[in-house]
């Protein structure tokens, strides 16, 4: 292409009419200088993907959803073992801690009784990550343990990103007696000590007999509770952004040409506010698990024979002290590497929601 | 300032106020609570009527909590030698608004606030007053005198911990920030990311279970206890026996909640360190001919370290939380460790005692952080 043909010189019977957009984009395109739009998502998703850690991370997230919400199937196809039920051998001895060894089946493992090694026969997913003292198979534990993990993190987070836009956007856009009383109401939500109060509550929870069952035994009841107790920071940081935003010159702009309030939240402010929703969203699933894994851990979570992370870290603990290490290893590196991914998915998107940020990383 | 000050304490003391109602409000809302384990017995019928009486247990819940509301407030021992530190409670507050009145630029202000903090809470804790806190279900003790019995060894572990994670986060964070982007800057980012993400009980067992049980059996040598604060012979040991056998018990719980607090601590320092190694006063330093340790020292640091003060008020909340599970799993015995038993039998004059020392520990560092930011950071101002 020559240079001088980049100026939009007409056919020689008169100047063109350019109709619409798409109109321009065509003759542009006629004249071999078709431009690709660039897309606030195209950015965003180019600088996600430079990230390596957080799309190790996203992926291992991916798999990790997967395997979870796959793992009753796999259960029922005889993949993996019940994560509550003691396994037991041919001749229906329990299989209690069990070491991990190998992978093929038939083989013989040997069990710990009294510190005497015995040799039994197992064939299952006992033969992974071993079997604890119960005789469970903590592979499949692991891995129905990352249930209630991940319905705390999803719900807690869901609820929290919900509530904290919410009264933040409320307060920010809506100074005055709304911003006040909410701004209140969330200083006093701040002010309660997490662990304490969740504890109290993850402790009378199964008493509340006038409550659903779903609601107090599971994993939904400590989500329930932990969203609630987490929204205050988000509201915070979403109501800085709509005080800042609502003075800019497009939001002026936007309702100087008659739009509603309705219209000026979501199409303008909203849009602009969505970097801190997400990432502080993805901050709090990440501890909404560790908190959900120490509530467990104490006793006050999720109930046995339920598998989560922190009990089994809890019961490992005591089995490591025998010397049975497997059991505290695979659930603590689970809960590790599960809130590591989503701490550098967070990372990540922080780097690629900054709209200010450089294409290029370091 | 006077007018920012008492509008927090308002905040925080209604605050506080909701805290009460909602533990009180569930641990009421658990039913029975207290006695249930008594129930299973049919013979202690009597007796449960009794106790109940006694507790006023069968009173409606509003009134139940009014009453604990004024026996949790109300001095019951009060003498004439406790003016003595209250009007040294009062001169402290007072000496603060002075300083930070005229020393609002000065460091000195912020040391000397500091001073003045730990007065008002060695006076405090020297006063003569008592409070009834009720009785203890479990025990039959008073919850005053199991609190305070226990108080001690929480702060015992709770400041060798912050004193830690201060020692070895803030000069990382500082080193990291002027090293940026060498191999030992990304190792620690790495490292941080890493304990941010581990939860505190599984850095209590790891540690537990490696340094304190592992270390002895490979090698022979007790370094580490796994459990308790002091071994039962520790009254006859001579003082750096004791010393040797304090350290040996504290070093693993405290590192579990340092570490955790050092890596916030690393992270925080070096952000703020490289904003100010970016600044454009910096530049001239540099332009000056200054020697770099100079401008690192005398002119980055100074103004590096302010935004950590408020990281460690907010931090002492923190401590707490990862106190009560770390002495649970350490089995130390402070208030950490009596709150998850006195959780477990429901025993709410306890669990009310303990929570609302919580959450007043809290609201007061909030109030001091806020303070000491504005004392040490000219720039700040209070609406």
């Amino acid at each position: 292409m020559s240079d001088d043909r980049h100026m939009m010189d007409g056919p020689e019977d008169g100047p063109i009419v350019v109709t619409s957009e798409e109109h321009a984009v065509d003759l542009l395109e006629a004249e071999g200088m078709g431009v690709e739009p660039v897309t606030q998502w195209d950015l965003f998703s180019t600088r996600l993907r430079r990230h390596r850690l957080a799309m190790i991370a996203t992926f291992f997230l991916i798999f990790l959803l997967v395997l979870v919400l796959v793992a009753p199937v796999m259960q029922n196809a005889g993949w993996i073992d019940p994560p509550t039920k003691s396994l037991v051998d041919g001749e229906g001895r329990i299989l209690r801690n069990i070491a991990p060894r190998g992978a093929s089946d038939n083989v013989f493992y040997s069990e710990f009784v009294d510190g005497v090694e015995t040799q039994v026969s197992a064939s299952s997913t006992a033969l992974w990550f071993g079997s604890d003292d119960l005789g469970r198979s903590v592979f499949s534990r692991v891995i129905f343990g990352g249930r209630a993990s991940l319905t705390v993190g999803l719900v807690a987070g869901l609820m929290v990103a919900a509530l904290g836009t919410i009264v933040g956007s409320l307060a920010g856009y809506y100074p005055g007696g709304v911003d006040q009383s909410l701004m209140r109401f969330t200083d006093l939500v701040l002010g309660l000590p997490l662990l304490p109060v969740a504890i109290v509550v993850g402790r009378i929870l199964p008493e509340l007999s006038f409550l659903p069952s779903w609601l107090t035994s599971g994993a939904m009841g400590i989500a329930l509770l932990l969203g609630f107790l987490s929204w205050g920071g988000l509201a915070r940081i979403v109501r800085a952004e709509f005080l800042s935003l609502r003075e800019k010159e497009f939001v002026e702009a936007a309702r100087a040409a008659g739009a509603s309030d309705r219209r000026i939240v979501f199409r303008h402010i909203l849009p602009n506010a969505m970097s801190p929703i997400i990432v502080q969203t993805t901050l709090i699933i990440g501890t909404a698990i560790i908190v959900e894994a120490a509530l467990s851990f104490l006793g006050f979570g999720v109930r046995p024979p339920t598998p989560t992370w922190g009990a089994m870290v809890a019961e490992g603990g005591r089995l490591a002290v025998r010397g049975y290490w497997w059991g505290l290893v695979f659930p603590g590196f689970a809960l590790v590497s599960t809130v590591l991914a989503i701490n550098f998915l967070g990372d990540g998107l922080r780097d690629a929601l900054d709209p200010t940020q450089t294409i290029e990383r370091k | 300032m006077l007018a920012y000050i008492t509008r927090r304490l308002v905040y925080g003391l209604v605050t506080l106020l909701a805290l009460s109602m909602v533990v009180f409000g569930l641990l009421q809302a658990s039913g029975g609570g207290p006695l249930n384990r008594l129930r299973l017995n049919p013979r202690m019928q009597d007796l449960i009527q009794e106790l109940t009486e006694l507790w006023g247990l069968d009173k409606p819940v509003y009134q139940q909590y009014l009453t604990w509301l004024k026996n949790y407030v109300t001095p019951e021992e009060f003498g004439l030698q406790n003016a003595i530190p209250i009007v040294m409670v009062l001169a402290a507050v007072g000496g603060t608004f002075l300083i930070a009145r005229y020393m609002k630029s000065h460091w000195k202000g912020g040391v000397i606030l500091l001073m003045w903090v730990v007065a008002i809470i060695v006076s405090v804790a020297n006063m003569n007053i008592e409070f009834n806190w009720g009785v203890s279900f479990q025990g039959g003790g008073s919850v005053w005198d199991l609190v305070f019995s226990r108080a001690g060894a929480t702060f015992r572990l709770g400041f060798t911990a912050l004193f830690l994670a201060l020692l070895i986060g803030i000069p990382l964070g500082i080193y990291q920030a002027v090293r940026q982007y060498s191999f030992f800057d990304q190792l620690g980012t790495v490292g941080a990311f890493l304990m941010f993400s581990t939860p505190i009980f599984v850095v209590g067992i790891g540690l537990q279970i490696v340094l304190a049980l592992y270390l002895e059996k490979w090698t022979g040598v007790k370094v580490f206890y796994v459990a308790g604060m002091n071994e039962p012979g520790y009254g006859d040991l001579s003082f750096w026996g004791q010393m040797k056998d304090t350290l040996q018990h504290l070093m693993l719980p405290a590192i579990s909640i340092a570490l955790i607090s050092l890596a916030g601590y690393a992270r925080f320092q070096r952000a703020s360190m490289l904003e100010v190694l970016h600044s454009d006063y910096l530049r001239t330093a540099k332009a000056k001919g200054l020697p770099r340790r100079t401008i690192i020292v005398k002119h980055a640091l100074r103004n590096a370290l302010i935004p950590i003060v408020t990281l460690v008020s907010i931090d002492i909340a923190f401590i707490i939380g990862g106190a009560i599970i770390t002495e649970s799993i350490f089995g130390w015995p402070g208030l950490g460790s009596l709150y998850i038993t006195a959780i477990d039998t429901v025993d709410y004059p306890l669990v009310m005692a303990i929570v609302m020392i919580i959450g007043i520990g809290i609201v007061i560092m909030n109030i001091v952080a806020d303070i000491m930011y504005g004392v040490m950071d000219p720039r700040v101002r209070y609406e």
